[in-house]
């Protein structure tokens, strides 16, 4: 803080000469003229730091005790802005620096658009353009308000919008207005997925192909995109279609099917084989040619069985030059055998569940379930083995649009 | 020198009975030293003599001398005198 108010005022430093420079010294400092960093240089002269304030008091004590006095170093604040007012052409050119930097950045440089999905952003610029909101735009004069609330009247698209300035750069974020989608009019059938026997058929728009009882194959017409054309006949309430004449619609309707799905498993009574104990060792080794070299880890972990990870690192071959020399880097994990022995029953069971998971695998979420069987496959060859079909019986929406 | 004496110890019978410090009451210096680094003398009465290797200070009736190399007055004010360097010894005369 001292050095600091020190330096904003400014001081000097100074070599004194003179008999009685004590003399000096008592006087400055009666006087309320504090010295800094008092130093002897030798008997007639000493060297010492003073405010600059300080210096003309310090003429009228030094020829009262015939004592000389010269300037040695200036430093501080004051001395920088006199120097400053020497060089005029420099202050003034910072001066005109900072003064066009703070007016080059009062303008708007660039305008962006974020947040659009199927707008044209070209739109909203011109919009934003009407408003004031352009490139080479002054910063000052623009409120945000108004660029979006024309945005938002000109663009009906837009849902909301925000203006805002990141230094020279203007972005307008904007989020879109969803609007649904059209409804589909193109002209289809609505033919059946998969096979089944049709349980239901509701007909909204078109002519059903099938009725209730009907085996349905895949690509079977459930709906035909075709009605006939209805002519008003002689009679009131009477229509009679003319032979031969249809008109295409966009077929729509449900026709719900029963659906059987198969699932087939097997599970042994007695299963067997090897998983990772948990350890692991690590050998590397160096292979020069054939001959290997192990750097670290044991060659051989002394595990029964193993599996291993090699991890081979060779130099570069570079033209026809190859260096026979690789690092190996082998990762051995142990194995121990394991072996389950189940019950019939048991085995029975979890054949059963994995026979189901495999039936509704296939089933679609808004299939409703109707009926479940399972049927074990008479134990034949190899006889430790359980084997299981399941079928689930479902009633589902059949009907995929095919478009003409 | 008699009277003086007199006044002398009535002045030190004040600072006891009032618990001021003495420095104040008898015009005594006070001396601050830190380590061997910088001694700090207030309420004295001016240079006598200085130099890298010793520094007298008048204070009231006495003289303080500082011993040391690489003396250097760090500041001086009318009140306060701040002497920095390696401080070999501290003696009144």
């Amino acid at each position: 803080m001292f050095r600091l108010t020190s330096y904003l005022r400014g001081f000097v430093s100074l070599v004194l000469e003179g008999e009685a420079l004590e003399k000096f010294f008592n006087m400055a400092a009666s006087r309320g003229i504090p010295l800094w960093n008092l130093r002897r240089l030798n008997r007639r002269r000493a060297a010492v730091q003073v405010p600059l304030q300080a210096v003309w008091p310090l003429r009228h004590i030094a020829r009262r005790t015939r004592t000389r006095f010269r300037i040695q170093k200036r430093v501080g604040l004051p001395f920088l802005l006199l120097g400053l007012c020497r060089r005029r052409m420099l202050a003034g050119g910072a001066f005109v620096f900072v003064i066009v930097v703070y007016l080059l950045s009062s303008f708007v440089w660039s305008v962006e658009v974020v947040g659009h999905q199927s707008l044209d952003p070209q739109e909203i610029l011109g919009v934003a353009r009407e408003a004031g909101l352009r490139p080479g735009a002054w910063r000052w004069r623009l409120r945000a308000a108004e660029v979006e609330g024309r945005i938002a009247d000109r663009v009906p698209a837009v849902a909301w919008v925000g203006v805002h300035f990141k230094g020279t750069r203007a972005i307008i974020e904007v989020a879109e207005r969803k609007f649904p989608a059209p409804a589909d009019v193109r002209p289809c059938h609505i033919v059946a997925a998969k096979c089944g026997l049709v349980k239901e058929v509701l007909v909204l728009r078109g002519t059903p192909r099938v009725a209730e009882g009907d085996v349905v194959e895949p690509g079977q017409v459930l709906i035909a995109g075709e009605v006939p054309v209805a002519v008003p006949g002689p009679g009131v309430g009477q229509e009679q279609p003319p032979p031969g004449e249809l008109r295409r619609v966009h077929a729509a309707g449900l026709v719900r099917a029963r659906i059987w799905y198969r699932g087939y498993a097997e599970v042994p009574l007695v299963e067997e084989g090897e998983r990772p104990s948990g350890r692991s060792a690590l050998v590397m080794g160096l292979r020069v040619r054939d001959r290997e070299f192990v750097l670290a880890g044991k060659r051989n972990p002394g595990y029964l069985r193993y599996h291993e990870e090699k991890l081979v690192k060779r130099l570069p071959a570079w033209r026809n030059l190859d260096v026979p020399v690789e690092l190996h880097i082998v990762r051995r994990y142990e194995l121990v055998p394991w072996r389950i022995q189940r019950s019939p029953a048991e085995a029975r069971e979890m054949a059963v569940q994995r026979a189901l998971e495999a039936a509704l695998s296939g089933v679609p979420a808004q299939a409703r379930i109707l009926d479940q069987q399972v049927n074990e496959v008479p134990a034949g060859h190899p006889p430790g083995l359980v084997r299981v079909w399941a079928q689930v019986e479902t009633l589902e929406d059949i009907g995929t649009e095919q478009y003409f | 020198m008699a009277w003086r004496d007199l006044r002398h110890r009535v002045r030190q019978r004040m600072a006891d009975l009032l618990e001021l410090p003495r420095e104040v009451v008898l015009d005594l210096p006070k001396i601050v030293v830190v380590g061997e680094v910088q001694v700090l003398i207030e309420n004295h009465r001016g240079i006598v003599a200085y130099g890298p290797d010793q520094v007298r200070v008048s204070v009231g009736e006495r003289e303080v001398t500082v011993h040391g190399r690489e003396l250097v007055l760090r500041h001086v004010r009318s009140e306060e005198l701040l002497v920095e360097g390696r401080i070999t010894g501290l003696s009144f005369r």
